[in-house]
């Protein structure tokens, strides 16, 4: 078998074992969500279906058991239980074992869950049987009017809809999975307030269903149903409303449905919409006028649809081949700019202007490549569903994981760098910042903690939060720790910030104030130290009895910048340019101040000959550059302002360490090397 | 004028819609013509059509009364459309099958 296909296997594979673990989670909070037992059955038999095809037998065999087990509770549309989400979600990870280290995924495992499932579906095991094929129905980006179908679905739930544990909404979201839809509401059966049994079910649905799937796949949406709620649904002639990709007109898609066409041409000649004239002048049926309206603008959302998702295809590629294009990009940047400065020396006109479309050239090329690379935060965020799962379980804590701004995109090499230090300010929040159950009961807290991981852009960096709901740092006891183990001294006076910074000093072990200190510091000095390494600062926010939030601010991407280059002396200097705030130059000073007035801002100064050495006579005129980053301002001063300079970021591994202020260097147009500064840590060092 | 406001709970699926409605019939009463009801929902994780339909009928008895409904949403998900997982709402008769 072709390895590549085999890889694209396991990778597909891979991602629905993913989602296979999203539906399970879901189904363990909501053991009655229909659409979430037909997911993580639609995925088992993706799984078994391609596992087989490739070879991978066990792997097929094993899906088949857990499909079928599931399956048995999904077609006798009884609910989901802890036991069964839980059997099938460890049966995720024997799969996901057998698919990526088969020696490690035991056979007394798999005979404990094949059992496990057999006695939770309370029958054998369906071996001899083909489960039920759920084909995916084909994305709207293939839809060509004679392969797709549009169907009318209405569905009026009875009115003991509620009370037999059914939520209809939930069977729509399964209809939209099928194709594209257009979904309306009615609401006008709902009735005042003083007169509603609010347990009783008055809406009901009308919808529009383009698919590639048959009717009896539609149907199967319904099937608990049957019998109980009233559902109708018609396949509807798509040529009444769309002509071969172009959607007709309302007057078109009216005449089709036998309305003379003397009162549509009527209506056509005057001013107004079309509908409301034959409605209200010409007596037509407002369903009839409504049902074409909503018809049209559903065609309309098929054919945009369609249109967009063939214009947005997606190949995969494998990272290693990004990191060598960016690479690549990368020699050509530091290329492009000797070449610019050799033409600039030349004086040839004629080469300056190939070289300033050179330049450009390399600029979207490098900005396009950068983008390839960003993968949005919520492939990081979706791991920690799982783990807040099994965290809670294993605590014995009811907790709630919320995630925001999941589409934010960050560089995938800085996604792959912050799994660690995520899962351990996870844990740490889990176990030690969320208060139990019943403490937050008698503390007036809401009985389910919660921990939200959180991302946003701000400006050249991200910040990603975790934060919870829980008891807060204790101060006190925080510092009473650091003065016990000689970190601060016992007679140190510290601002709030700088008592809970303490948590992160190395040697900072709460292993024995975990019952009443909330135990934050459990190797956190392993996590700041990772995410200093990405460039990116980690900081605490904290209020006792209201929760904690740790940020952290990690740059977009670790290979390209937009650089500002200063000297001073023989040495250069980068700036990243998004932490530039302004610049200014004055005359230069024999004994300069610590602080410099910016408006009503007083600013820490430093000079770059203090900070860096000097090696050469200052220049009288020093210029100087107010770098910003977070809330924090820092003045620097340099002898020389050189200007804006796209910069491939080249590591420098263990200097850096010993060097604060300085996170990589870049080759310049001329060979030589310049620092690019850690802002940052500059302005942490400097804070006034 | 007074104007009054309802916090929903954590969980205000179709377990809670009862409790919800007494407490809205409840500020109805109270409630002067003009004033404003608010209905809180930032405190509220899970929802669903049961709700979605409560504040349908809380809207339609309160403009029958002359007050007015405000329905104060944490995001998105607390909105009616999400709620009924539907794009548009209709008002007429023609969702029966």
């Amino acid at each position: 078998m072709n390895d590549k296909l085999i890889e694209t296997f396991l990778d597909e594979a891979h991602e629905l074992l993913d989602g296979l673990e999203d539906h399970l989670l879901e189904l363990e909070k909501n053991p009655t969500d229909v659409e979430s037992m037909n997911a993580a059955f639609r995925a088992l038999h993706s799984i078994k279906g391609s596992a087989s095809m490739f070879g991978f037998d066990a792997v097929g065999a094993f899906a088949h058991e857990v499909e079928a087990a599931l399956d048995h509770f999904r077609s006798l549309s009884l609910p989901s239980t802890p036991e069964l989400a839980d059997a099938v979600l460890r049966s995720r990870d024997h799969i996901r074992a057998l698919l990526d280290a088969p020696e490690t995924a035991s056979p007394e495992e798999r005979e404990d869950l094949v059992a496990t499932l057999t006695a939770l579906s309370g029958k054998a095991s369906k071996k001899d049987e083909g489960a039920k094929a759920v084909a995916a129905p084909r994305s709207i980006g293939q839809f060509t009017p004679g392969e797709f179908r549009t169907y009318r679905i209405k569905y009026k739930p009875s009115a003991d809809t509620y009370r037999r544990g059914v939520k209809p909404e939930s069977l729509i979201r399964e209809l939209r999975k099928l194709g594209e839809t257009s979904i309306r509401c009615d609401v006008h059966a709902v009735p005042p307030l003083s007169e509603l049994d609010p347990e009783s079910c008055y809406l009901s649905w009308t919808a529009l269903l383009t698919t590639s799937m048959d009717a009896g796949t539609v149907r199967d949406v319904f099937i608990f149903e049957e019998g109980t709620s009233a559902v109708s649904i018609v396949e509807l002639d798509q040529n009444d409303v769309i002509d071969g990709k172009e959607v007709r007109r309302l007057g078109e898609i009216l005449a089709a449905r036998s309305m003379s066409g003397e009162s549509i041409r009527d209506a056509l000649s005057r001013q107004h919409p079309i509908g409301e004239i034959l409605v209200k002048e010409l007596g037509a049926s407002p369903a009839v006028v409504e049902d074409a309206i909503f018809e049209q603008q559903h065609a309309k959302n098929v054919v945009q649809a369609a249109r967009e998702e063939s214009e947005r295809k997606t190949i995969r590629i494998r990272s290693d081949k990004l990191d060598a294009l960016l690479n690549l990009v990368g020699e050509l940047v530091t290329v492009q700019a000797q070449l610019s400065q050799t033409v600039k020396d030349s004086g040839d006109r004629h080469l300056h202007g190939i070289s300033d479309y050179v330049k450009r050239l390399a600029g979207e090329l490098r900005a396009t490549s950068m983008e390839l690379r960003l993968v949005p935060v919520e492939s990081l965020f979706a791991k920690f569903k799982r783990l807040t799962r099994d965290l809670a379980k294993n605590l014995g804590k009811e907790i709630e994981l919320r995630m925001e701004g999941g589409d934010t995109e960050i560089d995938k090499s800085v996604i792959d760098v912050l799994n660690d230090p995520l899962v351990h300010l996870v844990r740490n929040a889990a176990d030690h910042g969320l208060e139990e159950t019943a403490e937050r009961e008698r503390t007036g807290k809401p009985r389910i903690g919660t921990i939200t991981l959180k991302a946003q852009h701000t400006g050249a960096f991200v910040r990603i939060s975790v934060q919870e709901d829980g008891r807060g740092l204790d101060r006190e006891k925080i510092l009473g720790r650091a003065i016990e183990r000689g970190i601060v001294a016992p007679d140190a006076r510290l601002l709030e910030e700088e008592v809970d910074e303490l948590i992160f000093k190395p040697g900072f072990s709460t292993a024995d104030i975990v019952s009443n200190v909330s135990g934050r510091g459990v190797g956190l000095d392993v996590v700041k130290t990772a995410i200093d390494q990405l460039g990116g600062t980690l900081t605490v926010k904290s209020q006792l009895g209201k929760g904690t939030e740790f940020r952290l601010d990690i740059p977009l991407t670790l290979a390209i910048i937009d650089g500002f280059l200063v000297r001073s002396g023989s040495r250069n200097f980068v700036i990243p340019l998004s932490c530039v705030d302004s610049c200014f130059e004055r005359e230069r000073r024999n004994d300069p101040e610590r602080l410099i007035v910016r408006g009503k801002d007083f600013i820490p100064y430093v000079s770059s000959r203090d900070l860096f050495g000097e090696d050469e006579e200052p220049p009288e005129r020093e210029e100087i550059v107010i770098v910003s980053i977070f809330d924090s301002k820092l003045a620097i001063g340099f002898d020389q302002v050189l200007g804006g300079y796209q910069t491939v970021i080249k590591p420098i591994g263990e200097i850096a360490r010993y060097v604060t202020g300085v996170s990589g260097a870049a080759i310049l147009a001329d060979g030589g090397i310049a620092l690019i500064l850690d802002v940052a840590a500059l302005a942490r060092a400097h804070k006034g | 004028m007074l104007d009054l406001t309802v916090h929903t709970p954590e969980d205000a699926g179709i377990s809670a819609v009862a409790g919800i409605r007494v407490e809205l019939m409840a500020a109805i009463e109270q409630a002067r013509r003009g004033s404003t009801i608010t209905l809180d929902l930032s405190r509220t994780r899970k929802s669903d059509s049961s709700l979605a339909q409560l504040i349908v009928s809380c809207k339609a008895e309160a403009a029958a009364k002359g007050l007015k409904l405000e329905v104060k949403a944490a995001g998105e998900e607390q909105s009616l459309l999400s709620m009924l997982s539907c794009d548009s709402m209709g008002e007429r008769a023609g969702g029966t099958a």
